[in-house]
């Protein structure tokens, strides 16, 4: 046998393909030469335990077989000897040996015995076996005790004393053939041996058939394995074999595949899951890295764009001033080239506005306030902007309120302001037919949490395509670039208010239909509208006229006084000085704050001084802010106007803060500036030294009293220092104050004010407490919210214009303020 | 007659007579020897008929009782007897030797010896006065077996052997071991 069970095509998974024949045989003889020792150690094991146990027994049986018979055999001899010295007794001691002879001659029955003898007592040999001894034997000698020894020539020797132990009567001496002993001996040891070799042979049959339970499923093991391996099919399994360490191997083994499966298949669920992701990703990344193509392409047309549309103004700018220096040219002309250069001038300023903005933005850099303002203030004043081009296009303009709108909502107006000039001016320019309609309304109830209100801009113009549509509030997109040729404009205009809705808690949605119009809804947030009064809507439309617009500005009012003009820049001071001569005003023009300075001094001693000053903020040797504060500090109170480059609104507070009344950015428009110094003249003629804020006012920043306030008990030793804890925690006051007005809690207001007017009072701010009276009186009364909010702004501005200390010792130049003092 | 020597003839009868009274002498040596050899035998085998022969238990007054030999005075063997009497025992017993004359008549013994010296008509008496006795009567004569002897001691050549009439001893409820009987000559 080869050793090998012949039924291996029982190997392999139940549900497995069959195993091919060739390979099989092939697996055989591998498997054969390899597990030879398995089988072989089992066969072995068996072969060797049954032999080794079967020998030690016919070992041990044999030798006490072999005892056994010797025993016999000598006790057989033993008995004989004894048997034949008893009956020979008489013999002997009657001296017969003819008898004796006789009796020993009863030895032929025993074939073994080959030689007997009979002593006599002197030891003489009596009579002998066989009677006639063969010739030259040696008589053995006679023994002197009982004795039996196997001699090593295979021959038993017995000699036993006659008769009783004490009579020495003679000895007869055996001497017998151990040769059928031997015999036996050896019958014994071929029948042990080939008991043994059956035996043997039979084990090991046995042992070869058995060994297959433990080989065989060992065997079908390796063979699963070694086809899983090779097949790297886990799917495989072996049979179930009983419970036994076999079953346990095999259980074992079918367990670990399944286990192995499992694992392999988590795994490529998770490579799989892993590429689906890869590919998402890949394809979000697609889609962004388009989105950033488009954005960066769109980026690169917009610098493209931008860079056109700031030299498109200057190249007209530059252009037509350079026609206007050229000779040969005509009023009329040069009037149109001075028109050109303005208009351009505008345009180029505000495509500069809005890069700024949008850059502001698109830096995260853009704030919005939260103030009070009014909505129908903002929405009248942007419609009424819009009226001279509505009218000059032969379409109509309409505002309406829309169910009760809130007088006051918090928000930013200057970009509300901003916005819905943005929208109405787009709606307008679009309109050929029809006109433009600003439908203010609550958005929500004022119940809500955050109500909003919107401001809805319809227009009956060439409206635009859905896709023309969502690309429109994108940064650097316009609805294509043929309406940035026909139309004009940046472009960024939508983008700002839409960014600026948004930041003002809102947002801008719009719909169109090509041909029919577009409409676009502003939402914005508009605070806590709990304790806000509303009015009720109404509609205005407002009139078409037939006149033809004047392009040209209205005629400018006549203004007279003296103005100082503390401005470093040549052309700027030129331009200013040259509108306000226009306008019929004197103008001094100093080219620092130093010598501004000096100039008012000496206006003063003169007794003519300025009506206003108009001081830029940013001079060398010493600039608007310090010159300011000076002239203040000195107890100068005449209006100064800051010319500030500057339009963030800490820039104007820091202009304010300094002492200034009001400010003007540049680039200066020259009506607007003229409305302002008109306006600060008139102030200053009727001498009024408080203002009277509204919030109408175009600036959405307070104007301020004009001079510091110092304490009368300032010097006083007792109350110096209470003097100035009270002037350090008036800011915490003034916040107070400002926070309770935003919140509507006059209860609040009215207790403040009632301690500002106290303290006021005891710390010698004398000029603060009637203010602070009213104020307590106003808000206590419940009277109207303007009238508080007037009230409060008034107290504001005292207060802040409250100093620690006195004048004198403030200022190195205390001479001179004496003369403005008091 | 020649001239021979004169004393030749007389050394010659002197050796001759030395020589035969030597020879005479070993002779009877020889004879003496022989004869002494004879009784030891004899004495011998009686003490064996001692061993080999079972009395009755009524044949002895008790356990210690000795064995006791009868034997004519003067009988040459006597001494050889004495010896062994001596020496030896049977079953434990002591041997005792009874020297009788005919006229006391038949002593009380186990074993009687009647050599053959006795005369046939004493030994017949004695044989007949020695019935129911349990005595083991032993002779040499010829026809002692006849005259109801259980043993005769018979000279064949150098040895001596035994005739025993088993039927005279079974008379005298005497026991004769088939060890005996195997080397004497059974008679009956």
């Amino acid at each position: 046998m080869d050793g090998l069970p012949t039924d291996l095509a029982g190997i392999g998974p139940t549900n497995g393909p069959p195993v091919i024949p060739g390979e099989k045989r092939h697996g055989r003889n591998f498997l054969s030469a390899r597990n030879r020792t398995l089988a072989a150690k089992l066969n072995l094991l068996t072969v060797a335990a049954v032999g080794v146990a079967l020998t030690l027994s016919c070992a041990a049986f044999f030798v006490n077989d072999v005892l056994m018979i010797r025993n016999s055999k000598s006790e057989q001899l033993s008995a004989l000897a004894t048997i034949l010295g008893a009956n020979s007794t008489a013999a002997i001691e009657f001296n017969d040996a003819k008898t004796a002879t006789e009796l020993l001659a009863s030895l032929h029955e025993q074939p073994a015995v080959e030689f007997a003898c009979l002593y006599d007592p002197q030891g003489k040999v009596f009579a002998t076996y066989p009677a006639d001894l063969p010739q030259g034997l040696a008589l053995p000698k006679a023994p002197s005790e009982n004795c039996t020894i196997f001699t090593h020539s295979g021959y038993l020797d017995v000699a036993q004393n006659i008769g009783p132990a004490d009579e020495k009567l003679g000895f007869i001496y055996l001497h017998a053939r151990m040769d059928e002993l031997q015999k036996q001996i050896w019958g014994y040891v071929w029948i042990a041996l080939a008991v043994l070799a059956v035996s043997l042979a039979v084990s090991m049959l046995l042992a070869h058939q058995l060994q297959r339970f433990i080989t065989l499923p060992i065997l079908r093991l390796v063979e699963a394995m070694q086809r899983v391996t090779r097949e790297d099919d886990y799917s495989i399994r072996v049979e179930q074999v009983g419970d036994g360490e076999l079953g346990v191997l095999n259980a074992g083994f079918n367990a670990m595949l399944d286990q192995i499966g499992q694992a392999r298949s988590a795994v490529c669920r998770a490579r799989d899951e892993l590429e689906d992701r890869v590919a998402l990703r890949t394809r979000e990344l697609l889609v962004a890295k388009d989105a950033a193509e488009v954005a960066s392409r769109a980026k690169s047309d917009f610098l493209a764009n931008m860079s056109h549309e700031i030299r498109t103004p200057m190249t007209a700018i530059l252009g037509y001033s350079d026609l206007l220096l050229q000779q040969g040219t005509s009023k009329s002309e040069r009037e149109d080239f001075v028109q050109i250069i303005h208009r351009n001038g505008n345009h180029l300023l505000g495509i500069i506005n809005d890069i700024l903005d949008i850059s502001k933005i698109e830096a995260g850099k853009m704030t919005v306030e939260r103030i009070p303002c009014s909505p129908r203030q903002l929405a009248s004043e942007a419609i009424s902007l819009m009226q001279v081009r509505a009218t000059a296009k032969g379409i109509s303009l309409q505002i309406e309120f829309r169910g009760p709108i809130p007088d006051f909502i918090q928000s930013d107006p200057t970009r509300l302001r901003q916005i819905l000039i943005n929208l109405l001016g787009n709606a307008v320019k679009f309109t050929e037919l029809g006109g433009v309609r600003l439908v203010v309304s609550l958005l929500d109830s004022p119940e809500t949490p955050n109500p909003r209100i919107g401001f809805e801009v319809i227009d009956t113009g060439v409206g635009m395509q859905p896709e023309q549509m969502s690309s429109l509030f994108k940064p650097f997109a316009q609805a294509d670039t043929s309406m940035t040729r026909r139309f004009g404009g940046t472009g960024l205009g939508l983008a700002i208010s839409k960014r600026l809705a948004q930041m003002l808690g809102g947002d801008i949605t719009g719909t169109s239909v090509v041909g029919k119009g577009s409409s676009f809804l502003i939402s914005i947030e508009t605070g806590p509208l709990e304790e806000i009064r509303m009015s009720d809507g109404f509609t205005k439309v407002l009139p078409v006229t037939t006149d033809a617009p004047s392009d040209k500005p209205a005629a400018d009012s006549q203004l007279s006084g003296r103005i100082l003009l503390a401005e470093d820049g040549i052309d700027n001071q030129r331009f200013i000085t040259f509108v306000l001569k226009k306008a019929g005003v004197q103008v001094t023009v100093a080219d620092n704050g130093q010598i501004a300075l000096d100039y008012v001094h000496s206006a003063h001693e003169e007794e003519n001084p300025f009506d206003v000053i108009l001081m830029d903020m940013q001079m060398p040797v010493m600039d608007g802010y310090t010159a300011a504060s000076r002239l203040r500090s000195e107890g100068y109170r005449g209006p100064i106007i800051a010319l500030t480059a500057h339009a963030m609104a800490e820039d104007r507070q820091k202009c304010l803060d300094a002492g200034c009344n009001d400010y003007a950015t540049k680039p200066i428009d020259r009506q607007s500036l003229l409305r302002t110094v008109a306006q600060w003249m008139d102030r200053n003629r009727t001498n009024n030294a408080s203002a009277m804020p509204t919030i109408s006012e175009s600036n959405p920043i307070r104007a301020k009293s004009t001079a510091f306030i110092y304490s009368a008990l300032a010097t006083d030793p007792r109350l110096g220092d209470l003097v100035d804890l009270f002037v350090q925690e008036m800011p915490d006051r003034i916040n107070a104050l400002e926070t309770h007005a935003r919140s509507r809690d006059w209860q609040q207001l009215t207790r403040t004010a009632h301690q500002i007017k106290g303290s006021a009072g005891s710390y010698g701010f004398g000029e603060i407490t009637p203010c602070a009276a009213r104020l307590e009186a106003a808000a206590k009364d419940g009277c109207q919210e303007e009238q508080i909010l007037s009230t409060l702004d008034e107290l504001l501005s005292l207060c802040r214009c409250i100093r620690s200390g006195v004048p004198e010792a403030e200022d190195e130049l205390s001479t001179r303020t004496a003369p403005f003092a008091g | 007659m020649n001239t021979k020597p004169p004393y030749l003839l007389q050394s010659l009868l002197l050796l001759l007579t030395l020589n035969l009274g030597i020879a005479s002498l070993h002779a009877q040596e020889d004879v003496a020897a022989a004869a002494s050899r004879e009784h030891r035998i004899k004495a011998a085998y009686l003490y064996q008929f001692g061993r080999y022969v079972q009395w009755p238990a009524k044949a002895f007054s008790s356990a210690e009782a000795p064995f006791v030999i009868g034997i004519l005075k003067q009988d040459p063997i006597a001494a050889e007897l004495d010896q062994l009497a001596l020496i030896k025992k049977i079953e434990n017993r002591p041997i005792q030797i009874r020297q009788f004359s005919p006229e006391d008549g038949v002593p009380s013994c186990h074993i009687l010896f009647l050599s053959a010296f006795v005369m046939p008509e004493v030994q017949t008496v004695l044989v007949g006065k020695a019935a129911g006795k349990n005595i083991l009567l032993v002779g040499e004569s010829e026809k002692f077996l006849n005259l109801g002897g259980a043993v005769r001691f018979v000279i064949e050549g150098n040895n001596v052997r035994l005739h025993i009439a088993r039927k005279a001893a079974v008379r005298e409820e005497l026991i004769i071991s088939s060890k005996l009987l195997q080397v004497a000559r059974v008679l009956d």
